[in-house]
């Protein structure tokens, strides 16, 4: 059941990251999961700092991810989470695109057996393009910054816990996080808190499907957004149901579907709408002896 | 020597005393002084920071221009910021119709003082709001009740 992953959706307007996928669990040595996901969104709907409704231009992002796991040690797993390739565009300007930022995510193992709890550190590394200029298809004079990075450093750390329910196919996952930023072009972020539960269950011993609950809020009291396109003061609830259906081997099918609300902190700073993935991913297996 | 030094000193006095500079008349400044016939003060909106004061009025040569004092800032860093001058505090577009209620005046480039000129002919009478507007997104980051 550790096994179960949500496809990463990265760098959703305004290159928001959630922390899909937190668990207490580590690979177990030489044990690994690698993901290849396609994510679509499209949305009108905007909210302000204010939590205000806005209805604007349609906004579409696609986002092609990479995302790996791997056991190095049996208390100690390494994750990735690579944007292969972002596209970002208003349906009133040209789509632009480019490589995410990095995500590098140590994750050690606190407690293993009967009450699983780790930590990890998550360094994101702002290899993307900070700024990605869409130019108007309407007005020649006009364009609008659409990054698929957003310039900063920035480090995630994650305290997780999950429980399973011996041969019944069922777990459950709760994860906090601290989002420690720093800034870009001298434009400081404010940090964020992020929280999250999950839960899974294996039918008919074929397929896992999960659901999860996130939310994301600034530490600090945002009035004036620092820069709109960097998830500054971004704040939301999101949920989402997730489907994993083995394929071929140790090849799955990963279908996701995410959306918001404002039942844990309202959505403010962020475009509002369903989130469609789908991925593939391996699970790899140590060889028994 | 002497001769020399004089030499340089013709020279360097002579080069000083060249015709003056050419002034360059910029048609995008008012000329003289601006006479303002309306002013407002911005009100922000969707927390971009927009502040400062817009003043319209005509030159010394009866030309229009809408004016941003040292104070004029909003959020540029996204993308491009257009100034409309309205017949109200609301962004109604009516591409039908040619949207007779909107005047695009021109992007907006820079915080502090800028100067914008109304095309000859217009009448600005009827506007009575200045907007700051995100067109690529399609919302407001602004507005100024010009009275």
């Amino acid at each position: 059941m550790r096994s179960i992953r949500i496809i990463q959706i990265f760098a959703l307007l305004f290159l928001v990251h959630e922390a899909n996928g937190q668990s207490g669990w580590t690979k177990a040595k030489g044990e690994g999961f690698f993901q290849t996901s396609f994510s679509t969104f499209g949305s009108k709907e905007y909210f302000n700092l204010g939590g205000e409704k806005l209805i604007t231009n349609q906004f579409n992002q696609q986002s092609m991810v990479f995302y790996g796991e791997y056991g190095f040690t049996d208390k100690f797993t390494l994750i990735a989470n690579l944007p292969l390739q972002n596209f970002n565009g208003f349906e009133t300007t040209e789509t632009v695109s480019g490589l995410g930022d990095l995500r590098l995510e140590f994750k050690h193992a606190l407690l293993k057996k009967y009450f699983p709890l780790a930590i990890s550190i998550a360094p994101e590394i702002p290899i993307g393009k900070a700024n990605n200029f869409a130019n108007s298809i309407v007005n020649d004079f006009e364009r609008i910054n659409l990054p698929s990075g957003d310039g900063e450093f920035n480090v995630w750390t994650t305290l997780a816990t999950s429980f399973a329910l011996g041969d019944f196919p069922f777990y459950g996952s709760l994860f906090g996080s601290y989002n420690y930023r720093t800034e870009y072009d001298g434009i400081s972020f404010s940090d964020q808190m992020a929280v999250g539960v999950e839960f899974g269950y294996k039918i008919a011993n074929i397929v896992w499907v999960n659901a999860r609950l996130n939310g994301l809020t600034s530490v600090d009291e945002i009035i004036e957004v620092a820069d709109f396109v960097r998830g500054d003061g971004t704040e939301y609830t999101s949920y989402s149901f997730g489907a994993s259906i083995p394929v071929y081997k140790e090849f799955h099918l990963n279908l996701t579907y995410r959306n918001y609300n404002d039942f844990l902190f309202q959505r403010r700073n962020i475009y509002s709408g369903g989130v469609f993935g789908i991925g593939v991913y391996y699970d790899l297996k140590p060889e028994t002896k | 020597m002497k001769k020399v030094i004089l030499f340089l000193f013709v020279i360097i006095f002579a080069a000083c005393g060249e015709d003056e500079k050419p002034v360059i008349i910029d048609s995008s400044l008012p000329n003289g002084v601006l006479t303002v016939q309306r002013t407002g003060t911005f009100v922000d909106q969707n927390a971009s920071g927009s502040a400062g004061r817009a003043s319209i009025g005509p030159d010394t040569q009866g030309t229009t221009f809408l004016a941003f004092n040292n104070e004029f800032r909003t959020k540029l860093s996204t993308g491009t910021v257009t100034v409309w001058l309205s017949t109200s505090d609301t962004f109604t577009a009516s591409p039908g119709t040619g949207s007779p209620n909107l005047l695009l005046v021109g992007p907006v480039r820079n915080a502090g003082e800028n100067f914008f000129k109304i095309p000859t002919g217009v009448d600005v009478g009827k506007y009575t709001h200045v907007i700051l507007w995100c067109g690529a997104v399609s919302v407001p980051f602004g507005n100024a009740r010009l009275q």
